[in-house]
């Protein structure tokens, strides 16, 4: 029987030391529970990992960097650049858009600005093959620009757009009111204060948010199967009717050849992919974390 | 995320009432900004369109019979196309989807029903049980497995999960599940709808902890401390205090984990089996998806020269379009339930 706040349930009265280690029991089962959920998640990422490096093994050598796919053997220089120019274009595209729509919806939006986030998040939740399959009947058919860097990139842009949208329009809640108010209050012009101080005070916040939209975009598959379709050709500066190679495509199609160099350059198409989008994702999302704490709570530890 | 500051942002609109007009520049850039805005809105409107016009041949062909029919044939590719309805068909073919919608529910309801009870502890553990300054970390890296590309997942369920689960599980589950109509028989394929909910568990999870998350952060802070102070254990906390206070939360998560693996393309594509035809026996049976099958089938279905079967495959992605749409809706109402006892602005909820 222990004394101070506890000892209150373990009183004779309410029958002591049965109800006691009833809690406690518990107490040590929810303990349990909770650190063999997390050991699961973290034991998944760590097999994830653990086989990706495996796997990759035998293709372990810096000319998979240099040289490019010949057949089912060769490197990844033409899908790494690839992955890379699509990721840059998608960017190119989706930032100076999604932040013309963050910065209309914060500075002159009010009740139209939640319509217009309303239909981003909707976005969001569409299926990336969807994306995909429109993607294809419109900018490699309709508009004409066949198999081609410049389909796939719009294709990924409409898929990052609400990402940036919500990333930058959070950006630019946080730019501290007072400055726009004195900004206001000494004459300047809306774009004027727009360029000079909502902007540069929100820099960092959009430029988190690009970067994880590019993650976001580098990481899929299902919108340029038959939009970029592939190429073992390094990416060239022909935006239209070229075809270019990725590295979710390696992985995609390589794991399931018979030949055992096709199956290990799966595995580092993987891998590379994991250490970009991993860790720009974890980047950006310890980054994002700040402004935790306020209205939050953390129980003390017994 | 509510504009608050847009009140604040847009001090000064008084002056311009009384006679001062905005200068020319702001209103060009007010302008010019405003129709750049309409783009998610009308990505979304051109996306349905896109989607309608390509499907609607097969509406008027197939009716209700796309929703339960099983047969899902191209054809004869190098048959005379027959006239049925104005539009001209291959002989022989048909598009009836509900091998794929059947699938569809299978593995998404299946993970979500793993995924649930998983995500809410790893959440928990990350808010309550671990020492304070691990629980920032972790839960960042948790919720950083949900930025794993699909394919990557796929790549992983293929080669590792696909093994384990026919050759160790299934023959274990069998014998211990043995009477059971769906839960035990004969393992057909060693990719199948078990592999797929394992996979689709192990992605899902990660975006339904993060959410309950923060539907627990956001349990007022004076509670907890009150109920700490009245010696409740960490359990009793999460039971009486927390719990009550996040129903419309944990429904929010499980709705934005559902979407996900409704639309969850390129892993269910490597390891479901990629059934055709064939509704699943049991949970070894191979099963398709409605967007795997999109990806899957959209090569073979450009050879054929009437153009129907592409327009099949718009026509389940017009029906994965409305149901996650649907989702999204629905798990932002749960959200706005979620967040109106909470202390916390909508901002950081992210809805």
């Amino acid at each position: 029987m222990e004394f101070g706040p506890r000892g209150m349930f373990s009183s004779g009265v309410l029958g002591g030391a049965r109800i006691e280690a009833r809690r406690r029991l518990a107490r040590v089962l929810f303990q349990v529970g909770g650190g063999l959920a997390l050991m699961l998640a973290l034991g998944t990422l760590g097999l994830l990992v653990f086989n990706l490096v495996k796997g990759a093994w035998p293709a372990f050598r810096w000319s998979v960097l240099t040289t490019t796919t010949q057949g089912t053997g060769g490197g990844l220089a033409n899908a790494l650049l690839g992955t890379l120019w699509l990721g840059l274009l998608t960017t190119a595209i989706a930032t100076p858009v999604g932040v013309a729509t963050a910065t209309w919806m914060t500075v002159w939006g009010r009740r139209h600005a939640q319509g217009i986030l309303l239909a981003s998040d909707i976005l969001a939740g569409v299926p990336s093959i969807v994306f995909g399959y429109v993607g294809y009947l419109a900018f490699v058919l309709a508009v004409g620009w066949g198999f081609s860097a410049l389909a796939a990139a719009f294709t990924l842009g409409m898929l990052v757009l609400p990402y940036v949208v919500r990333n930058v329009a959070q950006a630019l809640q946080q730019v501290p009111y007072q400055l726009w108010e004195s900004a206001m209050a000494l004459g300047f012009t809306r774009i004027r204060a727009i360029w000079h101080i909502l902007w540069p005070q929100a820099g960092p916040g959009i430029l988190t948010g690009v970067v994880l939209a590019s993650g976001i975009a580098m990481g899929e598959t299902a919108p340029l199967l038959y939009t970029a379709e592939w190429s073992q050709n390094l990416p060239s500066l022909a935006l239209t009717h070229h075809a270019v190679g990725y590295l979710t495509y390696v992985v995609w199609a390589f794991i399931q050849e018979p030949y055992p160099s096709a199956v290990a350059l799966a595995y580092m198409a993987g891998l590379l992919l994991m250490l970009m989008v991993g860790s720009l994702a974890l980047w950006g999302r310890l980054r994002v974390t700040v402004p935790r704490g306020r209205g939050g709570f953390s129980l003390p530890r017994r | 995320m509510r504009f608050i500051n847009a009140d604040i942002y847009q001090a000064g609109r008084e002056a311009t009432r009384v006679g001062e007009r905005q200068p020319w520049s702001d209103r060009l850039a007010s302008w010019a900004m405003g129709v750049i805005a309409l783009t998610p809105a009308l990505v979304l409107l051109g996306l349905l369109g896109y989607l309608l016009w390509s499907s609607w041949p097969i509406w008027q062909w197939m009716g209700w019979r796309f929703f339960t029919d099983t047969r899902w044939a191209l054809g004869n590719l190098y048959g005379h196309p027959v006239a049925i309805g104005g539009w001209q068909v291959m002989p022989g073919a048909a598009y009836g989807a509900l091998v794929f919608i059947v699938g569809t529910a299978l593995t998404s309801l299946l993970s979500l029903l793993f995924a649930t009870p998983v995500a809410i502890m790893v959440a928990a553990a990350t808010t309550f049980v671990l020492p304070r300054r691990w629980r920032g970390l972790l839960a960042a890296v948790v919720e950083t497995m949900a930025g794993i590309p699909s394919v990557i997942f796929g790549l992983w369920g293929f080669t590792t999960v696909a093994p384990v689960v026919t050759h160790a599980v299934a023959p274990w589950l069998n014998r211990v599940l043995a009477p059971l109509p769906f839960f035990s028989g004969p393992v057909e394929s060693q990719t199948n709808l078990l592999v797929a909910v394992v996979v689709l568990t192990l992605m899902i999870m990660p975006i339904i902890a993060a959410t309950s998350r923060l539907a627990m952060e956001n349990v007022n802070a004076a509670w907890v401390e009150g109920a700490m102070a009245l010696g409740f254990t960490e359990w009793e906390v999460f039971r009486h205090v927390v719990w009550p206070k996040i129903h419309s939360g944990i429904l929010g998560a499980m709705i934005l984990g559902l979407g996900r693996a409704l639309g969850e393309t390129m892993a269910v594509l490597m390891v479901s089996g990629n059934a055709l035809n064939v509704l699943p026996q049991n949970w070894f049976s191979p099963v398709s998806t409605m967007a795997a099958t999109i990806a899957g089938q959209l090569d073979s279905a450009l050879t054929d020269p009437s153009g129907m079967a592409v327009r099949a495959l718009g026509a389940l992605g017009l029906v994965l379009f409305g149901i996650t749409v649907l989702t999204n809706l629905g798990a932002r109402a749960a959200a706005r339930m979620a967040l109106s006892a909470g202390p916390h602005s909508s901002a950081e909820w992210g809805y």
